[in-house]
């Protein structure tokens, strides 16, 4: 059978192809992921509060990510835009990742201490309220909808296993922090959070 | 040659095609759609399910899962039966990968307005939906390979390299970017976190570019472009090329997406020089394609169908020379995150994969439904001008509107002030918005009177009309 090439044998096509393309999994995937202790001694990041976490799930949700990005490029005008720019240690509470691929809105990085809750909220409400030619959705429904925060122990659970750090006293108290809080005010409180736990390392 | 469709599985094929074409018209609608939201906010309509943030994963979702994976699919299990001279490996095997697709497609269409999503691009569907994903994806490889072991022929035909390279890399990235931790059915945690997240993230999402909107339609154009010029492939030396090329360097570049990110610059690096390599292998192909076409100079003069995919290779090396330009940092520093990323995803997924999917469905419906003629000449040439001034709007207008807006992004005054705010940018890029818009539309416009034309071919009643034929 050996004595074949791909265009012959359909085990060698499929063999060579899997061989060839793996390349790139030990070379690039691998030899990263293997690095999270290393990554993780240079970190700043606190993890999120329970509400902070609801809120970035509503942030995932209503998919805020497809317009906005959280990696601010380390480019002189772009930091100075956008505030510090991302470094590798930032993001490792980060399940999953919400860098983003477009720029439709600002980035939101650092955008915790720029603007009041209450901004934020006539903002959310409708953003052509603030910013007249806007083209971000208003999202009112956000302050209608309440969470029950029936699932928040389990999201923290998960998390735990996957190396945030909550206690099991914080998982407990978790869903009283939650429960009937609107979505918009989780969110907000996300948005408020962002950025503050870097915002100590400012040399450039 | 009529070989009639008693010879081959036939019945599967033409509903994977009607299904393509399906999801090519609804895929594209909500792209139009979303074009608009992006001019006309009201057209979120303050609602949770149709606004901008939720809808443009079902366009993607449509467009790459519905549209091209369906597309790629229905070709795929007819070419391997007609290159191997065999049926199908086996027949109820090929409905339940029919039937499992559109199920995923259905779901899709019901979650993502919702709100689930693991919010990695491309990879949105939350773990029940994956793991559906994973076993029709399985049986389709089974069927597909199980196919081409027991051809009647002794060499395996060029098409069937990069169709099996599609299954077998998207199968390795597909697993590995969806490795998640779910917490209830509908909501789970990628087991990844930050920058290595996103390393794993754009491995996958380079690659569902490089292997199902590339190698796959390769593979398709590849038993295609040679029918329809009646003339062999211009170099099979060339193909092989073409086909290491592309399954050797496209696994690497994917970390050209996070240039000047928080991710090593040695891992960056990497995504650069590679994706620099890739300029040669895809012109290497693209040559081969277009000689294959020019063999047949007189039928490329008046043959529309021949003239789209002329026009799909022209776009495919405008793509792939843009490609490589934006992997270089000092144009990325410009265009990464603007609209110029849009205009290059845009102008190779209307431009290369809408126009070679156009060709073929052109040349392979009516033969599969029996007719030789298409009802209108005419309304295919207008279909032509259509797409291309739609795509041509849709790119130049990105073009103006991102390149602008990268500028604007990082002017500086002389004390290094920024020159620009946000809301300029946005304002300055808003009528090319529009325009983008209209170019979408017209293309869409052009994608109905496909439709209508080709509705119309089928129901004539003249000719053999045998059901499916299988002279293609
Ligand atoms: C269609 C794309 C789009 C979507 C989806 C979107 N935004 Fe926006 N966002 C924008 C644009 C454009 C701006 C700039 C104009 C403005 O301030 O309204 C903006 C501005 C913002 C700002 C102010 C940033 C600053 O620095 O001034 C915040 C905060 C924000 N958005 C949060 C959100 C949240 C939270 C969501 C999800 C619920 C969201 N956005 C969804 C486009 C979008
Ligand atoms: C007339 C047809 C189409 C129109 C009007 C259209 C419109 C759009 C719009 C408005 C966006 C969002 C851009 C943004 O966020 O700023 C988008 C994204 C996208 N579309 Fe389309 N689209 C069309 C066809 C297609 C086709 C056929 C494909 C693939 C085969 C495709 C693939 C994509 C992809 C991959 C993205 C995400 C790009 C990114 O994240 O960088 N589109 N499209
Ligand atoms: C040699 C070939 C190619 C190279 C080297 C290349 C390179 C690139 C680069 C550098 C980016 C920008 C990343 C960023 O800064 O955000 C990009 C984006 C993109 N390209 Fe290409 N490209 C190539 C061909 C193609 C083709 C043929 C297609 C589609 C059929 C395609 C689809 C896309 C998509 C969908 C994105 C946007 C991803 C996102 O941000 O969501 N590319 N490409």
């Amino acid at each position: 059978m050996l004595s074949k090439d791909f265009t012959q044998s359909v085990f060698i096509l499929i063999i060579s192809t899997i061989v060839v393309a793996s390349f790139s999994i030990l070379v690039l995937i691998v030899p990263n992921l293997v690095r999270t202790d290393e990554i993780i001694a240079t970190s700043l990041a606190k993890p999120l509060t329970p509400l902070e976490l609801a809120g970035r799930d509503v942030y995932i949700s209503e998919g805020c990510h497809v317009c906005h990005t959280q990696m601010v490029r380390g480019i002189e005008p772009e930091v100075k835009r956008n505030g510090r720019a991302n470094k590798e240690g930032d993001d490792i509470y980060e399940f999953p990742n919400l860098w983003g691929s477009k720029r439709t809105g600002p980035d939101l990085t650092n955008i915790g201490r720029k603007y009041s809750e209450q901004w934020q909220r006539i903002h959310l409400m409708n953003p052509r309220k603030v910013v007249p030619t806007s083209i971000m959705p208003a999202y009112p429904w956000l302050f209608t909808q309440v969470l029950s925060g029936d699932d928040i122990e389990s999201k923290m659970r998960v998390l735990r296993k996957l190396g945030v750090p909550y206690t099991e006293n914080e998982i407990d108290k978790a869903r009283l922090q939650v429960k009937g809080v609107t979505k918009g005010e989780a969110l907000i409180q996300y948005l408020q959070s962002l950025g503050n736990d870097t915002a100590s390392d400012q040399e450039h | 040659m009529s070989s009639g469709m008693d010879k081959y599985d036939i019945k599967v094929v033409k509903y994977f095609i009607i299904a393509a074409v399906a999801w090519s018209i609804a895929g594209m609608l909500i792209g139009v759609m979303l074009a608009a939201q992006l001019y006309w906010p009201v057209l979120n309509f303050d609602s949770e399910y149709i606004q901008f943030g939720r809808l443009r994963p079902l366009h993607t979702s449509g467009v790459i899962f519905g549209f091209v994976v369906n597309m790629l699919m229905g070709t795929s299990l007819y070419i391997v039966q007609r290159t191997g001279q065999t049926r199908l490996f086996n027949k109820s095997l090929s409905w339940m990968v029919f039937w499992g697709w559109q199920l995923v497609l259905l779901l899709a269409l019901i979650t993502l307005p919702l709100g689930y999503t693991s919010t990695k691009e491309y990879a949105e569907l939350e773990w029940p939906i994956d793991l559906l994903i994973g076993l029709v994806w399985v049986l389709y490889a089974i069927l597909f390979f199980g196919t081409i072991a027991k051809r009647k022929v002794h060499h395996i035909f060029v098409s069937n390299w990069f169709y099996g390279a599609f299954i077998i890399v998207v199968t390795l990235i597909f697993v590995i970017n969806n490795l998640a931790m779910p917490v209830s059915l509908t909501k789970s945690y990628s087991v990844f976190s930050g920058a290595q997240d996103a390393i794993v993230q754009w491995w996958w999402g380079h690659n569902a570019v490089g292997f199902l909107l590339t190698a796959g339609v390769i593979g398709m154009n590849y038993y295609f472009i040679p029918k329809v010029s009646e003339r062999p492939i211009y170099s099979y030396r060339l193909s092989v090329i073409h086909f290491w090329g592309l399954v050797g360097f496209y696994t690497w570049a994917g970390t050209h997406h996070l240039v000047y990110s928080s991710v090593p610059v040695w891992v960056q690096n990497i995504g650069i020089v590679m994706s620099l390599i890739l300029w040669l292998p895809s012109w290497a192909g693209a040559f081969n394609s277009a000689m294959t076409l020019l063999q047949n100079k007189e039928k490329l003069k008046t043959d529309y169908i021949m003239l789209f995919f002329m026009s799909a290779i022209l776009y495919y090396c405008l793509a792939t020379l843009e490609g490589p330009l934006l992997a270089i940092r000092w144009f990325n520093m410009i265009a990464h995150n603007t609209e110029w990323i849009i205009g290059h995803v845009h102008s190779a997924a209307l431009g290369w994969v809408g126009m070679s999917a156009i060709a073929m469905f052109y040349y392979f419906i009516p033969r599969l439904w029996g007719k030789e003629q298409l009802w209108s000449n005419k309304l295919i040439k207008l279909h032509f001008w259509l797409a291309h001034i739609g795509i041509a709007l849709y790119a130049i207008a990105l073009w103006v509107a991102g390149i602008g807006e990268g500028y604007m992004w990082l002017a500086q005054q002389e004390n290094g002030s920024l020159v620009y705010s946000f809301v300029e940018a946005m304002d300055f890029k808003a009528p090319w918005l529009f325009v983008r818009f209209f170019g979408g539309a017209c293309f869409v416009f052009g994608l109905l009177i496909m439709v209508f034309n080709l509705y119309k071919t089928v129901s004539m009643n003249s000719s053999v009309s045998k059901e499916g034929s299988a002279d293609a």
